[in-house]
């Protein structure tokens, strides 16, 4: 897939929350780390106003406890790990987004199918 | 977007600590509108200091990453630990307007008392203290909206400021028939009672509710900034109308 693709902002609304959950999930991370693997996903660059409401809204609900630590030289940075409750929130949503997509494709290929003369 | 000039006090400090690779104007924005939402100290440093660090490694402007300041900071959706509510807004404003009676009172009944004479109490006195009693409660609940306008079209609220203030001075030049005539002394005597218990009331508030001056404070600060900013607060909401009021007696000694 090419990297540079652009995804609707619809499509990458619906799905950005389990990606960044997923992420999370390979151990505690911090925000710039979890939008350079979202674009190494081949998800395109995810703006920090968009990351970091959703990684609050994380972290409200419980789903991720947050520490601070130095940074290489620089500023601080704000590490955040998946709590039981956030792998939880990811298994099931994982395993709903699998049930969804398979869904979709199968009715997007049944109908694109269907409209082939 | 343009970038202020003056920077609070509040982001110079956090320059240092928390937003040194942020654009002062936007960080000061950010602030500003956390600060409206009653967000608290810390949660504020923390938001800017992730701000600072993501544009610190990638390289990109607050502006490109993250957009218009303000959007961002209600985006966020911190908690509030200001209570902003009528009713907290209320407990605030309730010792300053007892200072206000006070030095409302004290001021003529001070006059005839160096005159010797009665201290009088015109009908447009009880009217504008009624007008202003009515204006305090009736914006206490709007204050979110009062303060944006102060700070986004101070000309305009300047103008709406005006306005009650000319009312509340045209009802006492209006309406000059005597109301009430009292002993200057006992006059006073009220007058100063009024003046202590809303200061004493005003400073029991501020011991009692400290978060009225909360910090902004940056997350990993090596060492934690005092100022004397914060203990300044009670004194300067307790301590202005006392202040004035001396400032007004002392001025009409000095002219007299």
């Amino acid at each position: 897939m090419d990297a540079d693709e652009t995804w609707p902002s619809d499509w990458l609304r619906g799905v950005l929350e389990l990606c960044v959950l997923r992420v999370i999930a390979d151990g505690p991370t911090y925000g710039y780390a979890i939008a350079t693997s979202l674009a190494d996903f081949g998800l395109g660059s995810v703006k920090g106003g968009t990351l970091y409401p959703l990684l609050s809204r994380f972290e409200s609900a419980g789903l991720v406890s947050v520490e601070w630590r130095a940074g290489d030289g620089g500023p601080g940075r704000k590490y955040y790990r998946l709590t039981d409750a956030g792998h939880s929130e990811l298994r099931v949503g994982a395993s709903r987004w699998a049930r969804f997509t398979d869904l979709t494709r199968h009715a997007i290929a049944r109908t694109t199918t269907e409209d082939t003369p | 977007m343009s970038t202020p000039r003056n920077h609070s006090w509040s982001l110079r400090h956090l320059e240092r600590q928390a937003a040194a690779h942020i654009d002062p104007g936007w960080a000061e924005a950010m602030l500003l509108e956390l600060r409206l939402l009653g967000v608290g100290g810390a949660r504020i440093g923390a938001a800017l200091a992730e701000v600072d660090s993501h544009c610190a490694e990638s390289g990109q402007t607050a502006e490109e990453a993250f957009g218009d300041p303000a959007v961002y900071a209600k985006s966020l959706g911190l908690p509030t630990e200001d209570d902003v509510s009528p009713k907290a807004l209320a407990w605030i404003a309730a010792p300053v307007l007892v200072q206000v009676l006070g030095m409302l009172l004290l001021l003529p009944s001070f006059s005839a008392w160096r005159a010797g004479d009665l201290a009088r109490f015109s009908t447009g006195m009880f009217a504008s203290v009624g007008l202003l009693l009515v204006l305090v409660f009736a914006t206490i609940g709007r204050i979110e909206f009062l303060l944006r306008m102060v700070l986004q079209r101070p000309r305009v609220a300047w103008a709406a400021g005006m306005a009650p203030l000319t009312l509340l001075v045209a009802v006492q030049i209006l309406l000059r028939t005597n109301a009430l005539q009292v002993p200057a002394a006992w006059a006073m005597a009220l007058a100063l009672l009024l003046l202590a218990a809303g200061t004493v009331w005003g400073l029991a508030w501020h011991r009692t509710h400290p978060t009225a001056a909360d910090e902004v404070v940056a997350p990993l600060a090596q060492s934690p900034y005092r100022s004397w900013a914060p203990s300044i607060v009670p004194v300067l909401t307790t301590g202005l109308v006392p202040l004035a009021t001396a400032a007004v007696l002392a001025l009409s000694l000095w002219t007299a």
